[in-house]
C-alpha cells in the first residue's frame, strides 16, 4: 500500500494532462497569474498566524503589532511575509492584467474571465487598503480618515454609504472592527472564491490563449509533470525572494495615530498616491470617486474594443492597438501622478 | 401561450428565490447601518479667561481646536480641515493641512485650495465656576465671540 499515488494526488486534479508549450513559455505569461496565486496563498497563511496576536481595537491594535514585531518568535517574519506578500500580489495582479492586454489574452471566449479578473483586481486593492488600516499608526489613520470621508462626497447617498461602511458617524472602534471583519473574512471569502472561479474558467475557456497555427505547423505540448515542475521551481524562487526581502526590509510601522496633534506630512499608501495627488488639484468627488471609477470602467471595457481578427496571443500585435494604447496611457498617467506625489 | 403546471411551478420557484434574495440583500444593507453611534463630543473645560492673552491663539488638547482671543473676546477654531477632515497644524501664522496642502489664515479663512470653506468655529462659553469651555458639537459663525 502506498499513500502517495501520483495519479490520485491533488496536483493531478488541479492540472490538465498537457498544455500547449506556447502558453507555458515564461516569456508569454511571465508566470504572473501564478505568482499572484502564490503571493495570495502566502499572504493568506501568514495572515491566519497574525490573527492569533492582533487585537482590533483602537487602544491595542498598534501595540499588538509591536508585540508581533518585537516579542513573538518569528513574528517579524510572519508579518513581513504578510506585508510583502500583499505588495507582490498587487504588483503581480497589475502586471498580469497588462500582460493579458498586451498579448490579447482577453479575446473571446476569455472576455468573461477578464471580468472575473477585474473583480479580483478590485478585491486585491480593497484587501490591501483594509489591511493597511489595521496598523492604526499615523499613516494608516490619516489614509483611513480621508478615504472614508471621500464617501461622504457622493451626492445624495454619501452619508448612508458612509455609515454602512464605517458603522458610525466617525472612524473609531466600530470602524476598525468592521475593517478587520472585511479584511480577514469578507474579502478573503470573496477573494478565494474569485481565484477558484478564475482558474476554473481558465480551464473551461480552453486554457491559456495561444496563437493560430500556420498550415504546416503542429502544436507542441508540455506534460502535466513538466508544468508542475516549472511551477514548483518558480514558486520556490519567488518564496525565497520574499523571505530575503522580508529579512532585509522589515514591514514598516509608524508611531501611533494622534488626531489632536497636527502632523507635518501625510502620505497615502503607494497604490493611492495618484488619488492623493488629484485631491490636491480637483474637487474631492472628481478626484476620489469619479476618476477611479472612470479608470475602472475603461479597464472593464478594454476587451470589448477589440474582439476578433489577427493578432491573437502575440505580444504587442499592431492589429489590437486600441486596448494597448488606452492601457498604456492609463498606466502612464497614474505612474506620473504617483511619482510626482511621492517626490514632493 | 399556455402555461403548463410545470412552468408555473418553476416560475414560482425562481420567483420566490429572487424575492427572498432581494429581501436578504435589503436586510443586510440595513443590518450594516448602525442604530447606535458615537455621541458628539461634549464641552471641554480649558481654564480661566486670564490664562489667554489678547492676540493669542492656543492649541487645546483633546478638543481638536484652537482658542483665540482678540479685542472683542474669545473664539474657538476647529482643527478639522474642511477639505477631507485631516488636522491642520498651526505653522508660523497659518494653518497648514498635511494631507493635501490646504492653507488657512490665523482666522481660519482659506488662503489656498483644495479646501474651499473656512475652518469651522466652535462655541466658547463660561461655566458656573468662571472657567472657559469649548463645545465642538455646537458650531457658531465667524463673528461669534465670548465677551471677555
Ligand atoms: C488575484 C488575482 C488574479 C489571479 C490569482 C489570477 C490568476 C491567473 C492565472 C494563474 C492565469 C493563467 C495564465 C497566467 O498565469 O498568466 C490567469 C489568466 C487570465 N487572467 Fe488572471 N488572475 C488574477 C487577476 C486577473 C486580472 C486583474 C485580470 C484582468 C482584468 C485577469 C484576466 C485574466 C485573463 C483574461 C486570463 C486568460 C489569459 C490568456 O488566456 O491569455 N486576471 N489568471
Ligand atoms: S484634508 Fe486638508 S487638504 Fe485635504
Amino acid at each position: 500500500m502506498s499513500l502517495w499515488r501520483k495519479e490520485k494526488s491533488i496536483i493531478y486534479a488541479l492540472h490538465p494532462e498537457k498544455i500547449p508549450a506556447s502558453g507555458a513559455r515564461l516569456t508569454y505569461t511571465f508566470g504572473l497569474g501564478g505568482i499572484a496565486v502564490l503571493a495570495s496563498l502566502i499572504t493568506l497563511l501568514t495572515g491566519v498566524a497574525l490573527t492569533f496576536y492582533y487585537v482590533p481595537t483602537p487602544s491595542d491594535a498598534h501595540n499588538s503589532i509591536l508585540l508581533i514585531q518585537d516579542v513573538v518568535s518569528f513574528g517579524a517574519l510572519m508579518r513581513g511575509l504578510h506585508y510583502w506578500g500583499a505588495q507582490w500580489m498587487v504588483v503581480a495582479v497589475t502586471l498580469h492584467l497588462a500582460r493579458v492586454v498586451f498579448t490579447g489574452g482577453y479575446r473571446p471566449p476569455r472576455e468573461f474571465n477578464w471580468l472575473i479578473g477585474v473583480a479580483l483586481l478590485v478585491i486585491t486593492l480593497v484587501w490591501d487598503f483594509t489591511g493597511y488600516v489595521l496598523r492604526w499608526d499615523d499613516g494608516a489613520y490619516w489614509a483611513f480618515l480621508v478615504g472614508t470621508n471621500l464617501l461622504r462626497e457622493i451626492p445624495a447617498f454619501g452619508e448612508t454609504i458612509y455609515r454602512a461602511i464605517v458603522g458610525d458617524v466617525q472612524i473609531g472602534a466600530n470602524a476598525l472592527l468592521r475593517f478587520y471583519g472585511w479584511h480577514i473574512f469578507g474579502l478573503t471569502v470573496a477573494g478565494v472564491f474569485g481565484v477558484v472561479y478564475h482558474l476554473w474558467r481558465l480551464r473551461k475557456d480552453g486554457g491559456i490563449s495561444r496563437p493560430l497555427l500556420d498550415e504546416n505547423e503542429t502544436r507542441e505540448f508540455i506534460s502535466r509533470d513538466e508544468l508542475f515542475f516549472r511551477e514548483f521551481i518558480l514558486s520556490a524562487l519567488i518564496s525565497a525572494a520574499l523571505v530575503f526581502l522580508t529579512l532585509i526590509f522589515p514591514a514598516p510601522i509608524g508611531v501611533v495615530a494622534n488626531l489632536d496633534a497636527g502632523v507635518t506630512d501625510v502620505r497615502a499608501p503607494w497604490i493611492f498616491l495618484w488619488v492623493q495627488n488629484l485631491l490636491r488639484v480637483i474637487p474631492p468627488l472628481w478626484a476620489g470617486i469619479i476618476a477611479p471609477m472612470f479608470v475602472l470602467a475603461l479597464i472593464i471595457a478594454l476587451p470589448f474594443l477589440d474582439r476578433r481578427g489577427p493578432g491573437r496571443a502575440i505580444w504587442f500585435a499592431r492589429e489590437r492597438w486600441k486596448p494597448q494604447v488606452i492601457l498604456a496611457v492609463i498606466a502612464l498617467v497614474l505612474i506620473v501622478l504617483s511619482v510626482v506625489e511621492a517626490v514632493r | 401561450m399556455k402555461l403548463t403546471r410545470r412552468d408555473f411551478l418553476t416560475n414560482l420557484g425562481f420567483g420566490s428565490f429572487l424575492v427572498a434574495s432581494g429581501a436578504l440583500a435589503a436586510m443586510l444593507a440595513r443590518f450594516l447601518t448602525p442604530n447606535v453611534v458615537t455621541p458628539a463630543p461634549g464641552p471641554v473645560e480649558i481654564g480661566s479667561p486670564d490664562e489667554y492673552a489678547v492676540g493669542s491663539l492656543t492649541h487645546i488638547e483633546n478638543a481638536r481646536a484652537y482658542l483665540g482671543r482678540d479685542e472683542r473676546g474669545f473664539y474657538a477654531i476647529i482643527a478639522i480641515c474642511t477639505h477631507l477632515g485631516c488636522t491642520p497644524r498651526l505653522d508660523a501664522d497659518e494653518f497648514v493641512c498635511p494631507c493635501h496642502g490646504s492653507r488657512f489664515t490665523r482666522d481660519g479663512k482659506v488662503i489656498s485650495a483644495p479646501a474651499t470653506r473656512a475652518l469651522d468655529r466652535a462655541f466658547v462659553g463660561r461655566n458656573a465656576n468662571g472657567k472657559l469651555f469649548v463645545d465642538r458639537s455646537r458650531r457658531v459663525s465667524g463673528d461669534y465671540r465670548l465677551l471677555a
